[in-house]
C-alpha cells in the first residue's frame, strides 16, 4: 500500500468503468455474469417472495383482529375537535363582498355541505341510544338535523347567500365525530365566539347564533360509526357576524362548552375550539 | 513542508564529502527544482555512508580541519564556526501543530462523510425555511447533532493520540549534556550544542559521545554502538584506520553512542544533522509514509455508502419529480435519503473498538501509539525481527563447555532452571576457578535480592557471562578473589587476544598460579599439556584433533568460544615476587590447557513458539541483524525462523559436497544474505530473493539496507511490521507499515518512529498483537454489519413517505436515537466478542480482495436482514395506525391532507374525524413503535452478527458485555418511550405493551433464517451461499 497509485487519466476511468458494465472477456455485466446474475436475482426473488408472503400473513393476521364496526383505541381522541365551514385555506374567511367569485365557492361548498337528508325525527334533549343487546342492531338509525334550526343561515330561500353578498357572512361550527361519544356527558352544551384579543372583539362587531345559543342537542350522540351510522348528520352551529369591521383582520375564537370536552389543551389548538381568521373587504 | 527551514540549519557542505550535502547554493532556486532534488536526495540518503577522514593521517586531518592536535581550537575560531553551523543538535523533526493535529481529527477520513451529511442538512433546512415560514426544524436539529456527534468522536480521538503522545515524551531524554572539550589547550565543559567541527574533544567510560568523531588516540576505549548498528558488543577503540567502511573502522566514534569504558581523544568532524545519527534521523522524517490498511479500509467502506446512499438519493430524486413533487421538495427528499444512509454513530463505535483493543494490547505489554495500527500488526504478512533483545534476551550466557574431550550443555533459559553437567569434575573445577578469577568483571552493589541472571555488572559481555554462571553453577566469586588474590594481570587486547592474571593460591603455600583465558587457537600455542579428569598429560595430535572439532563445532553454533589454560608457578616465585607484566618476569608457556567455554546471547524461551505461531499464520519472519552470518544463522535455526530441515544453499553444498555454485538456489528454501551482498544487488534480485525463499536472514546489513529490504517486502504487496531498538531502525519502522520499538532497550528516535511499543522487547508479545489485531478486524466488521443492518429501516420508512404518501413511519429524532443511542452499546460490545476459530491458523488478510466492508456485508445488512427488519417495523406501524382507525388501504396517498395543519377534521377508516394534532400524536406514536421495533429485531440481529460462520449454540453468549448490550438498548427504549415529558422533548410516545410485540415474529425470522444460512455455508463450504453472503 506505500506504492504510490498512479494518478489515472480520464479516459482510464472510462475504460475502466465499461470494462466494469461490461467485460467482453469474461461475459461479465456489472462484474457478474449471466449465470451468476440469474443465480443472484433467482434467490432474492425467492427470498423477497418469502418476505412478502410472511408480511401479508402477519398483517392478514392482524386485520382479523380489528373490529370493522369501532377501532380497538381511542383514546387520542378523548377530545372532539372543531371546525368551521366554508373550509378555507389556513382557515382565513375572507369575503369581498363586491367580488363574487371571492365567496362563490364558500357558497357552493355550503349549498353541499347542507343539502338536505331523509333521516328520522328525534326526542330531543337525550341520547339516541340505539344499542345491540347482544344482536346486532343494524343499521343504525340517524337523527334529521333540520336546515330550518339554522334560521338566517340556513340557506333556504335566501337571497344573500348566506349573507356572504351582504357582507354578514354565515360561519359554520360543527363537532368533529368519535364513536360512542356521549358529548356533554347528559347536561346540555353550547358554543361560543368571542374576539380573541379586545381589538378583535371590537372589531367582531355583533353576532347572532343559530340555533339559539349555539346550542347542539344530545340527540346527536353517540356516533356509531361510518360502517353502522349510514346516513350520521352532524348537528351543526352557525354563527352571522352582522357588523364586523370591514378591510380588518379579525381572529374569531369558538370553543365548546360541554361537560366532558376540556378546551384548553395547549398543544392542541382545535381540541373542543376552532381558530379563524375573518375579513370582509368592503370599498 | 518542514524540510526547507531544515536545510537552514545543516552544517557547512565543505567540511562533509557526502556527496548529498553538496545542494547547499541551490536552495534559492525554484520549489520544483527542489523537490526534484529532494526525491533524489531521499535515494541518496539510503546509499551508505560515504566519509574519508578515517583514512587520513593525522597530519592531514590537523590540516584539513585546521586545527591543532594538541592545543584545539582557539575559543574565537569556534564561535565562528558555530555562528556558522549553528548547534551541534538534531533538528527536532517538523511537529505538526496542536491545532492540525486536531483538524486531522476533525475532518478526516470519516468525518468528512458527517460532515457533508450536516451541512446537507443546514442546507436542507435552509431550504425549508426560505419557502415556508413555519417549518419543522427537524432539519436543523439533526444537522446539529451530526455536527456535534463529529466533534465529539474528533475530540475523543484528538485526546486518545495526545495521550499516547504523552507516553513518548515522558521518553525523552531532557537532561542537557556536557562534552569535555580542549581549546586554545584548556579542557574545558560545555553544553553538546556548543561543540563544533573541529574541535578536540575528550571522552571517557559513561560519556555520550558529543559527535562524529575521529580519534587520534586512546587508552582502553570502548564504545557501545549498538543504538546505531545493532551490535551488542561494545566496541574497541584505536586510531588506526582498520576498515574501509567508516561504520566498522576502529578510529571513529559516532555522535550519541556511548563510551563504555577508557578514554579517547578525538577531532570532531561531523555535529548535529550532517553526523551519521543525524543523517538516520532526517532520513526517517523524511519518508512518505503510507495509509494504514484499516484507513485504507475505511476509505473503501466510505465510498461503498456514499455509493449506496448517492444511488439511492438520486433515483428517488428522480422518482419524486416524476411521481409529481416539485423540485423543492424533490431535493430535500434527496438530502434525507442521503442523511439517513450515513450511519452516524459507526464512526465512533469504530473509534471506541480500536481504543478498546489497544487497551487490551497495553495489557499485554503491546503499548499502541497511533489507534489504526492496532489492525495493522492483524494483517502483517511479514515481519522483518531484529535479533538482538528481540529475539534473544540481550545477554551473553554460557551456552556450552568443552573439558574432558566432552562438549557439556549449560542452561540458558530465563528462568534457568538448571540443567547438570559433571560437575564433580576436578577439571571443571580448575575450569570454574579460571573463569571466575581471570575475570575483571563484577557484580554492581546492592544487588543481592535479584536473582544472578539479572543482576547488573561491570565489564564486557564475555566475562559478565562467565561470572554470573560460575556465581550459579560453582560458588560465590567474591569468596574465590579474596581468598585467590590477584597480584598481577594483563589485560585483554585485540593484538594478544588473550588475557592472563597471576593469583595467589588459596591453600596457604604461598605459591602462585598463573591463569589465562583467551581466543582458543592462541591459548592452544602456550600449551604443551592439558587436563583430563584432573591429570595433565603432555599435548598430542590427538587432543590437538578433538579440540579443533570441539572448535568448530561450538563456532558453528554462532557462540563465541573462549579458552582456558592455566600454570602452577614453580616456588621461585611464590609470595613476595614482584610480577611485571610489561616486561615478562616469569615465565608463560608450557601451560596446560583445561577446556572450551562458549557463549552466545541465548533467544528468548517465548520465541520459537512464538515464531511457530507466527509461521501458522501465514507469517513470514525475516531476521535482519547486524551481526555475524554465522551468530544470525544459529539463532534463526534455534528460534526457528530456518525451521528444521530447512537449509541454505551453502549448507546443501556442504551436504552433497559440491560447491555452492552447482546447487539450485530454488531448492533451498532458507538463505542468509550478506550485507555486503545485498550492497550490490538491484531490486529486482532483491525481489528474486523475498519471492523465492521462506525462511530469509540478513545478516551484517546496515541501517539503510533495513530500509531497503522492508521496501522490498512492500514491493511484493506485504504488509510488514518491523521491530527495531537502535537509531538505526528507525527508517525502516517509519517506512514500514506497521514499527514496533523495544520498550526497554529502544532509543528515543526508534521509539518516535514506530507506531507500537513492545514494553517487554519480548517478539512474543508480537505474536499477541497480531492475534489481537485479526480479532478486532473480524469484529469491526460484525460491529458494521450489526450497524448498517437499521439502516434499511431508517431508510424505507422515507422511501415509502415519499412513494406510497403515507404518513411518515419512521421520524429523525427517531433515527438519531438508533444509530447514537441503542445501537452504540450493542455494537461496541461487539468487539468483545471472541474469535470463532483459531485465528492464528489461517493466513493473513489480503488487504487488496479482503475488506472489511464487502459487497456481501452489504447484501447482508442492506439486502437480506435490513429488509427483514423494515418489514418488522411497518408492520407495527400498520397495526398501530389500523388498531386506531386507520386501515392500512385508507392510508395510501393520505399525505397531503395528513399533513395540513389546518384539516382538522380528517376522517379515518371508520368515519371518525381528527385533528391535526391528535394525528401528529399517532404518528410519533406509530415512529416510538417503529423505533422500539428496530430494537426489538435488532436483538436478533446482534445475537446473529456474533458469528460469521458458526452457529451461536456453538458460539455461545459467553459476552457479558453483549447480554449488557441488549438489557441497555431495551431499558433505552423502554426510557424514551415511556418517561413523562418526552412527548414534549423528543415527541416519543408511551405505547401499550402488546406494540413491543409486533416485531417478534420477524425477529425469530432473523435469527432462523440467519442459522439456516450459516449452516448450509458449514455444510457447503465454498458453495454459492458462501461465495454470495460469506462476509
Amino acid at each position: 500500500m506505500v506504492i504510490q497509485k498512479e494518478k489515472k487519466s480520464c479516459g482510464q476511468v472510462v475504460e475502466e468503468w465499461k470494462e466494469f458494465v461490461w467485460n467482453p472477456r469474461t461475459h461479465q455485466f456489472m462484474g457478474r455474469t449471466g449465470t451468476s446474475w440469474a443465480f443472484i436475482l433467482l434467490f432474492y426473488l425467492v427470498f423477497y417472495g418469502f418476505l412478502t408472503a410472511m408480511f401479508t400473513l402477519t398483517m392478514w393476521v392482524m386485520l382479523q383482529t380489528v373490529s370493522d364496526h369501532t377501532p380497538k383505541y381511542q383514546d387520542r381522541l378523548a377530545t372532539p375537535g372543531l371546525m368551521i365551514r366554508p373550509k378555507t385555506e389556513n382557515l382565513d374567511v375572507i369575503v369581498n363582498v363586491s367580488d363574487t367569485e371571492s365567496w362563490d365557492q364558500h357558497v357552493q361548498k355550503l349549498n353541499k355541505f347542507l343539502e338536505p337528508q331523509k333521516n328520522d325525527v328525534c326526542r330531543p334533549g337525550r341520547y339516541y341510544e340505539q344499542p345491540d343487546n347482544g344482536v346486532l342492531n343494524y343499521p343504525k338509525r340517524a337523527c334529521q338535523f333540520n336546515r330550518t334550526q339554522l334560521g338566517d343561515c340556513s340557506g333556504i330561500g335566501d337571497p344573500t347567500h348566506y349573507g356572504y353578498s351582504t357582507g354578514q357572512p354565515c360561519v359554520f361550527i360543527k363537532m368533529n365525530r368519535v364513536i360512542n361519544f356521549y358529548a356533554g356527558a347528559n347536561q346540555s352544551m353550547n358554543v361560543t365566539c368571542v374576539g380573541k384579543r379586545d381589538e378583535d372583539a371590537e372589531n367582531l362587531g355583533n353576532f347572532v347564533m343559530f340555533p339559539a345559543n349555539g346550542n347542539i342537542d344530545l340527540m346527536y350522540f353517540p356516533y356509531y360509526g361510518k360502517r353502522f351510522h349510514v346516513n350520521y348528520t352532524q348537528p351543526l352551529v352557525a354563527v352571522k357576524f352582522l357588523n364586523v369591521t370591514p378591510n380588518v383582520e379579525v381572529n374569531v375564537e369558538c370553543r365548546i362548552n360541554a361537560a366532558n370536552i376540556a378546551t384548553d389543551d395547549e398543544r392542541d389548538k382545535f381540541a373542543g375550539r376552532v381558530a379563524f381568521k375573518l375579513r370582509i373587504n368592503k370599498t | 513542508m518542514g524540510r526547507g527551514g531544515k536545510k537552514g540549519t545543516v552544517t557547512p557542505r565543505e567540511l562533509n564529502p557526502s556527496p548529498r550535502l553538496k545542494r547547499g547554493p541551490k536552495m534559492g532556486k525554484r520549489r520544483k527544482m527542489k523537490r526534484k532534488k529532494k526525491k533524489t536526495d531521499m535515494e541518496e540518503m539510503k546509499k551508505e555512508v560515504v566519509l574519508d577522514d578515517h583514512k587520513l593521517t593525522l597530519e592531514e586531518l590537523s590540516t584539513k580541519y585546521s586545527v591543532d592536535l594538541m592545543m584545539g581550537l582557539s575559543p574565537e575560531r569556534a564561535q565562528e564556526i558555530l555562528k556558522k553551523n549553528g548547534p551541534n543538535a538534531l533538528t527536532p523533526p517538523p511537529t505538526t501543530p496542536e491545532w492540525v493535529k486536531f483538524c486531522r481529527q476533525l475532518f478526516g477520513g470519516f468525518s468528512i462523510l458527517l460532515w457533508i451529511g450536516a451541512i446537507l442538512c443546514f442546507l436542507a433546512y435552509g431550504i425549508q425555511v426560505h419557502y415556508k415560514e413555519d417549518s419543522t426544524k427537524d432539519n436543523l436539529y439533526l444537522g446539529m447533532v451530526l455536527a456535534i456527534v463529529v466533534m465529539i468522536t474528533g475530540c475523543f480521538s484528538y485526546y486518545q493520540e495526545a495521550k499516547s503522545s504523552k507516553i513518548m515524551e515522558s521518553f525523552r531524554n531532557m537532561v542537557p549534556q556536557q562534552a569535555l572539550v580542549i581549546r586554545a589547550g584548556e579542557k574545558m565543559q560545555i553544553n553538546v550544542e556548543d561543540v563544533v567541527v573541529g574541535d578536540l574533544v575528550e571522552v571517557k567510560g559513561g560519556d555520550r559521545i558529543p559527535a562524529d568523531l575521529r580519534l587520534i588516540s586512546t587508552q582502553g576505549c570502548k564504545v557501545d554502538n549498538s543504538s546505531l548498528t545493532g551490535e551488542s558488543e561494545p566496541q574497541t577503540l584505536s586510531p588506526d584506520f582498520t576498515h574501509e567502511n567508516p561504520l566498522e573502522t576502529r578510529n571513529i566514534c559516532f555522535f550519541s553512542t556511548n563510551c563504555v569504558e577508557g578514554t579517547a581523544r578525538g577531532i570532531v568532524i561531523a555535529t548535529g544533522d550532517s553526523t551519521v545519527m543525524g543523517r538516520i534521523a532526517t532520513l526517517t522524517s523524511g519518508l512518505v509514509v503510507g495509509k494504514t490498511p484499516i484507513a485504507a479500509e475505511i476509505e473503501h467502506f466510505i465510498q461503498l455508502i456514499t455509493g449506496v446512499a448517492g444511488f439511492l438519493g438520486v433515483s428517488f430524486f428522480v422518482l419524486s419529480l416524476i411521481l409529481g413533487y416539485g423540485w423543492l421538495e424533490a431535493v430535500i427528499f434527496l438530502i434525507g435519503i442521503i442523511v439517513a444512509n450515513v450511519p452516524e454513530g459507526l464512526l465512533a463505535t469504530v473509534t471506541v473498538c480500536l481504543t478498546l483493543t489497544a487497551k487490551r494490547m497495553s495489557r499485554k505489554n503491546c503499548l499502541v501509539k497511533n489507534l489504526e495500527a492496532v489492525e495493522t500488526l492483524g494483517s502483517t504478512s511479514t515481519i522483518c525481527s531484529d535479533k538482538t533483545g528481540t529475539l534473544t534476551q540481550n545477554r551473553m550466557t554460557v551456552a556450552h563447555m568443552w573439558f574432558d574431550k566432552t562438549i557439556y550443555e549449560a542452561d540458558t533459559s530465563e528462568e534457568q532452571t538448571g540443567k547438570t553437567f559433571a560437575k564433580g569434575s576436578t577439571t571443571w573445577f580448575i575450569l570454574a576457578r579460571i573463569a571466575a578469577l581471570c575475570n575483571r568483571a563484577d557484580f554492581k552493589p546492592n544487588q543481592e535480592t535479584l536473582p544472578i541472571a539479572k543482576r547488573a555488572t561491570t565489564g564486557d559481555a564475555s566475562e559478565s557471562a562467565l561470572l554470573k554462571f560460575m556465581e550459579q553453577s560453582y560458588s560465590s566469586v567474591k569468596e574465590m578473589r579474596e581468598q585467590n588474590p590477584k597480584v598481577a594481570e594483563i589485560p585483554f587486547n585485540s593484538t594478544n587476544k588473550y588475557q592472563m592474571s597471576i593469583h595467589l593460591q588459596e591453600d596457604g603455600s604461598q605459591a602462585h598460579v598463573l591463569m589465562m583465558k583467551g581466543a582458543p587457537e592462541r591459548i592452544l600455542e602456550f600449551c604443551s599439556t592439558y587436563l583430563l579428569k584432573g591429570k595433565e598429560y603432555p599435548m598430542d595430535d590427538e587432543m590437538k584433533k578433538n579440540f579443533q572439532n570441539a572448535y568448530l563445532e561450538l563456532g558453528g553454533l554462532g557462540e563465541r568460544v573462549l579458552g582456558f589454560c592455566f600454570l602452577n608457578l614453580p616456588s621461585t616465585f611464590s609470595k613476595g615476587f614482584r610480577f611485571n607484566t610489561d616486561e615478562i618476569n616469569f615465565p608463560m608457556e608450557n601451560l596446560c590447557f583445561v577446556g572450551l567455554i562458549s557463549m552466545i546471547d541465548p533467544p528468548r524461551a517465548a520465541v520459537p513458539d512464538a515464531v511457530g505461531k507466527c509461521r501458522s499464520a501465514g507469517i513470514k519472519v525475516i531476521m535482519v541483524t547486524g551481526d555475524h552470518p554465522i551468530t544470525a544463522k544459529a539463532i534463526a535455526k534455534g528460534v526457528g525462523i530456518i525451521s528444521e530441515g530447512n537449509e541454505t544453499a551453502e549448507d546443501m553444498a556442504a551436504r552433497l559436497q559440491v560447491p555452492v555454485s552447482q546447487t539450485n538456489p530454488r531448492e533451498a528454501k532458507a538463505i542468509v544474505v550478506h550485507g555486503s551482498d545485498l550492497k550490490d544487488m538491484t531490486s529486482e534480485q532483491l525481489d528474486e530473493i523475498l519471492k523465492n525463499h521462506t525462511e530469509i536472514v540478513f545478516a551484517r546489513t546496515s541501517p539503510q539496507q533495513k530500509l531497503i529490504i522492508v521496501e522490498g517486502c512492500q514491493r511484493q504487496g506485504a504488509v510488514v511490521a518491523v521491530t527495531g531498538d537502535g537509531v538505526n531502525d528507525s527508517p525502516a519502522l517509519k517506512k514500514a507499515d506497521i514499527g514496533i520499538a523495544m520498550g526497554i532497550s529502544g532509543s528515543d528516535v526508534s521509539k518516535q518512529a514506530a507506531d507500537m511499543i513492545l514494553l517487554d522487547d519480548n517478539f512474543a508479545s508480537i505474536v499477541t498483537g497480531v492475534e489481537e489485531g485479526r480479532l478486532i478486524f473480524d469484529n469491526l466488521k460484525k460491529s458494521i454489519a450489526y450497524t448498517l443492518t437499521s439502516n434499511i429501516p431508517e431508510i424505507t420508512p422515507f422511501l415509502l413517505f415519499i412513494i406510497l404518501s403515507i404518513p411518515l413511519p419512521l421520524g429523525t429524532i427517531t433515527i438519531l436515537c438508533i444509530d447514537l443511542g441503542t445501537d452504540m452499546v450493542p455494537a461496541i460490545s461487539l468487539a468483545y466478542e471472541s474469535a470463532e476459530s483459531d485465528i492464528m491458523k489461517r493466513a493473513p488478510r489480503n488487504p487488496k480482495n479482503d475488506n472489511l466492508v464487502n459487497n456481501r456485508l452489504i447484501g447482508m445488512a442492506y439486502g437480506q436482514i435490513g429488509m427483514i427488519q423494515a418489514l418488522a417495523g411497518f408492520f407495527t406501524y400498520f397495526v398501530i395506525l389500523a388498531e386506531n382507525g386507520f386501515k392500512p388501504i385508507d392510508l395510501l396517498g393520505i399525505r397531503l391532507n395528513w399533513e395540513d395543519r389546518f384539516f382538522n377534521d380528517l376522517e379515518d377508516s371508520y368515519g371518525q374525524q381528527w385533528t391535526y394534532e391528535q394525528r401528529k400524536v399517532l404518528e410519533f406514536t406509530c415512529q416510538t413503535a417503529f423505533f422500539v421495533s428496530i430494537v426489538v429485531v435488532q436483538w436478533a440481529d446482534l445475537i446473529i452478527c456474533k458469528t460469521r460462520r458458526n452457529s451461536v449454540f456453538q458460539q455461545g453468549m459467553k459476552n457479558n458485555i453483549l447480554i449488557f448490550g441488549i438489557m441497555e438498548e431495551t431499558f433505552l427504549a423502554a426510557f424514551l418511550s415511556y418517561t413523562p415529558g418526552m412527548d414534549v422533548a423528543l415527541r416519543m410516545y408511551p405505547l401499550k405493551l402488546p406494540w413491543w410485540l409486533c416485531a417478534i415474529p420477524y425477529s425469530v425470522l432473523i435469527f432462523v433464517y440467519d442459522e439456516i444460512r450459516k449452516l448450509t455455508i458449514r455444510r457447503h463450504p465454498g458453495g454459492w451461499l458462501e461465495r454470495e453472503t460469506y462476509y
